[in-house]
């Protein structure tokens, strides 16, 4: 499981942490165990979990990038999502899945409805007419300017699904509001040159009215976004749309 | 025979991609563009696993400057791989890379313009000129949020956390391969029409920075009968972070061109004694190697990396000039405008690989290989930004042609039960046994990657490579038969995939081991003290592998040189430098 790195000769000190673990094969329910990890300077949760898997304990989580690309290490630490591997370990510190998706083992939690969300929302962009891409084909139309603010402002996301998790009105799929990473990224194919779907009507249909600007999911989002903000824009864009306020259902959306 | 402890299931599909990065992406995707019922297999999630996503460089494909062009670039490519690169290959990659660009765009990326509204580029190491297209440093970012939402548009089928361990073959022809789901500990016989491998490279078996390249593709595919190539070729990127504990990637070239030091544990700024010239902006092979002297030599730092400092630089100077290296060690409470920190080169790419021809095909019938896995695209040495356009243009090829096979034979291959029955009694067999003197992963794993890095690293010489050829050949014989998976479960048993690895791993170790045994010479990422010097009489040749009645055989093959030839780049034919 683990990254090659300094072996921990001297630790600086030993840290006791708490764990929720979850076996699906043993468990009824989930409980907390405790443990003892040598913490040297500047280490993270990611190393935590890796020490304790060198030394046999068997803890499920999913981790790929360690260096905050790819999301797939967010994980509740001290009751708030955080990727794994770019929290300082502390001591005391109590470690659990995320509580929005189903567990299915220990760290390890069930987003496969991401994926399946996305394809409903039709995440592309989605045009009547797509030119073939040739060797000739000029770039999108698109300033520089425009580009810098897309990419700081939504492309940077990594979905770890950290502000899903923080979202409190959307805690299940069940949710009449699907959440602020749904938002982030129906604002964000809103902005490509080639998108012609009404994305607005799309995120008055998932819920967007059931924000209560708590700017949770800014607070808690690694790379630094502000889905709260973006969700405050293209609300209002929806409040303009007098076609939104009546009538439509969620189950058209899509 | 052991009791099977495993479940096993069976699926079908037309095409079957192994892996879940660009190459793999590229090739479901232009797979299904055909037509095909693909099914990719990834053994992280799809969209975030592989080292795609950490890609920060750029795309070499813009060739916008009027003297730039596929020729060029080309020649930029043979002269930093060492002339030992595929020629044919790099033409197509040169030639055709440049759609894909305006492809990337129509699958939902955006990369970043210039106030002209063309698209802006960097010139990266190597290159004659300015041609890499790039998403300010998330390049490999961007790039994977379009590959993504295209596999949803398409529809195409994806497994994620499932793992192949080995391609099943039936009358010398690949029919699919025994895949393990990590979530629930089944394995699955998946048959397919062509197989596609798209797994990474092998970085991973060193002390690497890209430590999920563990090898599987050139294992499953030497396995499989195919050819590999020019596997004593590894890529090392100088200054790797390596102290303080826990902060990762590479410190970027900005550190050394800013003014930061590299010193020894004697406080000397050694750089000046090897290149009195350049010093710290020696290129990144021979920075490389002057560390690991340095090291070797006992005047490593306290943790056994280099120490990097700019703390002689003004505070606010190294605030404005450096300021993602100085946010990154921040936000772990690490203050580099006091503290030296410490690097180390690491290895990030491996250039060798599977071989393949200009339709992506190896020497197995059905067998297709696309991306980090192939080699002979950068032959001894890969140019900053080549590896995102090589991954795209060979995933698309790769994609293409194995669905048109597929489409031309239209008869579903036989399912090869007995193949597929013992690959299940061998992970049930690791599952079960418990032999008197048991050995587990974590310390074996951990003893290679150190031994790889002192006897197979930056500095290689005949004495210590056979060191760890005896280690290899120590392990396959007494270390593999004994290591056991002592977690019993069936859901997310990462032990059991760790284990699985080290049988992959061996395999690699052993040609890159015997192939720079082999090659009495230096060039790019081989580097051997007892033979410092390029050799172009007598090494202008590939070395080329694959296992036969379990037996592994190598063969020399002179290269070829119809588009480039070594005389047509007169100033590189006449340096005997490793290094371009």
């Amino acid at each position: 499981m683990t990254c090659y790195l300094p072996p921990i000769d001297k630790p600086d000190a030993i840290y006791n942490i708490q764990i929720l673990r979850f076996d699906p094969e043993k468990d009824r329910y989930p409980h907390w165990e405790s443990y003892q990890v040598p913490f040297v300077r500047t280490m993270t949760v990611i190393e935590a979990l890796e020490y304790l898997w060198d030394q046999g304990e068997y803890i499920a989580f999913r981790s790929n990038c360690r260096e905050f690309t790819c999301g797939s290490c967010a994980m509740e630490i001290n009751g708030k999502p955080a990727l794994a591997c770019d929290t300082l370990l502390e001591d005391g510190m109590r470690i659990e899945p995320l509580s929005r998706f189903p567990v299915i083992k220990d760290l390890v939690v069930d987003t496969s409805t991401v994926p399946e969300r996305f394809k409903a929302l039709k995440l592309w962009p989605e045009c009547k007419h797509r030119e073939p891409a040739t060797k000739d084909s000029p770039p999108l139309p698109a300033a520089k300017s425009a580009i810098e603010h897309y990419r700081e402002t939504y492309s940077r996301c990594i979905e770890c699904y950290s502000c899903l998790d923080a979202c409190p009105q959307s805690d299940s799929d069940e949710s009449p509001y699907f959440g602020p990473l749904y938002m982030l990224q129906l604002a964000r194919v809103m902005e490509h040159p080639l998108d012609e779907k009404d994305r607005v009507a799309q995120a008055a249909e998932a819920g967007i009215s059931h924000c209560i600007n708590c700017y949770e999911c800014a607070n808690v989002c690694p790379m630094n976004l502000s889905p709260a903000t973006i969700v405050n824009e293209l609300r209002s864009k929806t409040i303009r749309r007098l076609d939104l306020l009546f009538g439509r259902r969620r189950k058209e959306v899509g | 025979m052991n009791k099977r402890v495993i479940e096993t299931k069976k699926l079908d599909c037309e095409v079957l991609v192994v892996g879940g990065g660009a190459a793999a992406c590229m090739a479901a995707i232009s797979a299904k563009e055909q037509g095909a019922d693909v099914l990719l297999v990834d053994k992280g999630q799809m969209g975030k696993s592989g080292c795609s996503p950490n890609a920060h460089g750029g795309m070499a494909l813009y060739h916008k400057d009027p003297r730039d062009g596929w020729r060029v670039h080309t020649e930029d490519t043979l002269m930093s791989g060492g002339f030992l690169n595929d020629q044919e290959l790099v033409r197509i990659m040169t030639q055709e890379s440049r759609r894909f660009v305006a492809l990337l765009e129509r699958f939902g990326c955006l990369f970043d313009r210039d106030e002209d509204g063309t698209y802006s580029v960097r010139r990266f190491g190597g290159h004659a000129y300015a041609r890499s297209v790039f998403s300010g440093d998330e390049t490999g970012h961007e790039m994977m949020i379009g590959l993504k939402k295209e596999m949803l548009r398409l529809g195409v089928s994806y497994m994620d956390e499932t793992m192949a361990t080995r391609i099943i073959t039936a009358d010398g022809r690949a029919v699919g391969a025994a895949c393990l789901h990590i979530p629930t500990g089944e394995l699955y016989y998946i048959r397919a029409g062509a197989v596609i491998l798209a797994t990474a490279c092998a970085a991973g078996i060193w002390p690497s920075a890209s430590e999920r390249q563990r090898g599987d593709g050139f294992s499953l595919a030497l396995q499989a009968g195919a050819e590999l190539v020019d596997m004593e070729f590894t890529q090392y990127h100088p200054t790797h972070a390596w102290w303080p504990f826990g902060v990762r990637g590479s410190v970027s070239e900005g550190f050394r061109s800013e003014g930061g030091y590299l010193l020894n544990s004697e406080g000397e700024r050694f750089m000046e004694r090897y290149d009195p010239e350049k010093k710290e902006l020696a290129t990144r092979d021979k920075v490389s190697v002057c560390i690991y002297k340095e090291i070797r030599a006992g005047r490593g730092a306290a943790h056994g990396g280099i120490y990097a400092s700019v703390a002689h630089l003004p505070s606010k100077y190294v605030e404005e000039r450096l300021r993602v290296i100085f946010r990154k060690y921040m936000s772990y409470g690490y203050d580099i405008r006091k503290e030296p920190i410490e690097v180390r080169p690491r290895p990030h790419y491996s250039n060798g690989g599977v071989k393949t021809n200009t339709k992506c095909q190896t020497r197995i019938p059905g067998l297709y290989a696309a991306g980090a896995v192939t080699g002979g695209v950068h032959g001894a040495n890969r140019l900053g930004s080549n590896a995102l356009v090589d991954i795209l243009v060979f995933g698309d090829i790769a994609g293409r042609e194995a669905a048109l096979e597929v489409a031309a034979h239209r008869k579903k291959p036989p399912f090869n039960e007995s193949m597929f029955g013992e690959e299940v009694d061998r992970i049930s067999g690791l599952m079960a046994r418990r032999p008197d003197d048991p050995i587990t992963t974590p310390p074996l794993r951990r003893k290679h990657i150190e031994m790889m890095d002192k006897y197979m690293g930056v500095l290689r010489t005949e004495e210590g490579m056979r060191i760890m050829q005896e280690e290899v050949a120590r392990a396959k014989e007494k270390d593999l038969p004994r290591l056991i998976v002592k977690n019993q479960s069936k859901v997310y048993n990462y032990e059991l995939r760790d284990a699985l690895e080290m049988f992959f791993r061996i395999d690699v170790e052993e040609m890159a081991i015997t192939a720079a045994l082999m090659r009495t010479e230096s060039r790019g990422g081989h580097y051997r003290e007892d033979y410092p010097v390029r050799n172009d009489k007598e090494w202008l040749k590939n070395i080329i592998f694959r296992k036969k009645n379990g037996e592994l055989l190598f063969e020399l093959r002179d290269v070829a040189m119809p588009i480039v030839k070594l005389s047509d780049l007169p100033e590189y034919a006449n340096s005997d430098s490793p290094w371009h």
